[in-house]
């Protein structure tokens, strides 16, 4: 296996679930979220060797799992709409106070938030990218990734103390 | 937040083959790589051997402006052009085949352009991308110049904006958007050449005051690209035109210059007709149904970039297509040239 393939393998082992989880963010199903995992896996084993920097990998396959996301609901045209309970066995069930705010989140990250809304929330607050690296991520401008992300936090926030 | 999203996100249960999703698509990668590696360079020279074949027909027209009749044919199958590499003006040989395929020493599954000396050739330049082929009855055909097709050599990795000379027209519109599906840049390192994918490069071509157009893309998005230095943009689409021409048939060869970038042959006929290519009054041009007109004729100046149609009625004006050109020069000499070019109508 040449050496590149290899510290691929190194790379993508250890945020495949976080794509899992972010693909099924947006498809809200198994077999769309595990459809996404694959199409992230091919597109970025093709273009790893253009990756400059290797230390942002993790966040280039995101950004990658966020497009293919897209791209599935632009192609299959299945957005569910808002008020769709998400699939209840496919989450861990809340045990605790704590845990039904998590799912409480989730659930507001699911339906309330449209595909740009959720991914400059996590290109944010989860992988911490700036606005303007956010911006060119989504291929947005600057000003419209700012309202996105005004938009996106009025709604997690609305009726609860999430964040 | 970051603790806040991550616990959410551990909410979504994993299944237990996901390894296997990650295989597939791994495999899937691995496999089309190796297709790749196969056709990609076949693929490119071929592109850039075909626009050979039309800079070396215009400069063949010297002696040979009866195309339909072929000037040189080595055997039943194979048409043969002595033409000069350009800018260089260093001579190559391009032989094409019945079934349009480009035959310079064929070695396994990729094709390699060679030169009087049986050397291989890279094409610095690529002017138009078309297909040649002799039909049944040995006249030498070409295919139509697919939708928009585009090669531009820009030279250069620092991004920027680049003013085109040549697209000098109201009727493009206020804003010509390339669509880098299926495109590659070209790297300088090592020649090869690199998909681009729809949305890693921004590309534009803008309109300014001046009526011009200019030729932006985003330099921190090229930076992405592991190579230094960037010798070939290739956009199998261009998309975006507000008004007409319904689309933009041909091609373009771009060239970095002091200033910028300068359209060769604007889309594609000055070009092919060249600057000391005998025009003037008496050709005769047999048009589409674009333009109409017995005895109308050609001005063509090398500063210009324009093919000025004299003559011609249209019942449009500004940039149209016409799919044909039959000439008759004034030595009695007769061009036919199939294929798709805008040509600007004068009024």
């Amino acid at each position: 296996m040449p050496s590149d393939d290899k510290l691929f393998l190194e790379l993508f082992e250890p945020a495949k679930e976080e794509i899992y989880r972010i693909a099924y963010l947006y498809l809200k199903n198994e077999e769309d979220a595990k459809d996404v995992l694959q199409e992230t896996a091919y597109r970025c084993f093709k273009s790893f060797g253009r990756l400059r920097k290797r230390e942002y990998f993790k966040t280039w396959a995101i950004k990658t799992a966020i497009n293919c996301s897209i791209d599935i609901l632009k192609q299959r045209s299945r957005v569910l709409p808002l008020d769709e309970t998400v699939p209840l066995e496919s989450l861990a069930s809340p045990s605790s106070e704590h845990e039904t705010e998590d799912r409480l989140l989730l659930e507001k990250l699911m339906d309330k938030l449209d595909g740009r809304e959720k991914a400059a929330v996590i290109l944010k607050y989860l992988y911490g990218l700036k606005l303007r690296e956010i911006a060119k991520a989504l291929n947005l401008p600057l000003g419209t990734v700012k309202s996105i992300l005004y938009r996106a936090m009025n709604k997690l926030e609305k009726e609860s103390d999430l964040l | 937040m970051k603790d806040k999203l991550e616990k959410a996100l551990g909410m979504i249960s994993l299944p237990p083959d996901l390894d296997m999703e990650v295989e597939k698509g791994i495999d899937r990668a691995i496999s089309e790589r190796r297709r790749i590696s196969v056709t990609k360079s076949r693929s490119v020279l071929k592109i850039a051997a075909a626009a050979f074949a039309l800079v070396i027909v215009a400069a063949a027209g010297f002696g040979i402006y009866r195309l339909n009749k072929t000037p040189a044919i080595p055997d039943d199958d194979i048409l043969q052009f002595m033409g000069y590499k350009t800018g260089t003006m260093e001579p190559v040989v391009v032989e094409l085949s019945a079934d349009g395929n480009i035959i310079g020493k064929v070695d396994a599954d990729e094709v390699v352009l060679s030169d009087e000396n049986g050397d291989p050739v890279e094409p610095d330049m690529v002017v138009m991308m078309m297909t040649y082929w002799l039909d049944e009855n040995g006249d030498l055909q070409c295919t139509d110049i697919p939708f928009g097709a585009y090669l531009v050599s820009a030279g250069t990795s620092d991004g920027g904006t680049y003013k085109l000379k040549g697209f000098n027209s109201d009727d493009f519109g206020d804003r010509v958007t390339f669509s880098p599906a299926q495109s590659y840049l070209k790297s300088a390192q090592d020649g090869t050449a690199y998909d681009v994918k729809e949305g890693e490069l921004d590309i534009s071509l803008e309109k300014l005051p001046d009526g011009s157009m200019q030729f932006v893309y985003n330099p921190s998005d090229v930076s992405e690209y592991p190579y230094s230095e960037i010798t070939e943009y290739h956009f199998d689409s261009v998309m975006g035109f507000e008004s007409a021409p319904e689309y933009l048939g041909g091609g373009s060869g771009l060239n970095p210059t002091e200033e910028g970038i300068t359209v060769r042959g604007s889309v594609g006929v000055p070009e092919l007709l060249g600057g000391s290519m005998p025009g003037g009054s008496g050709s005769q041009l047999r048009l589409d149904d674009n333009l109409r007109g017995e005895g109308c004729y050609w001005e063509f100046t090398p500063d210009d970039n324009i093919l000025k149609i004299v003559g011609a009625e249209s019942e449009v004006e500004g940039w149209v297509k016409i799919s044909s050109i039959e000439a008759k020069l004034k030595d009695g000499s007769r061009l036919e040239l199939h294929g798709n070019w805008i040509v600007k109508v004068e009024s």
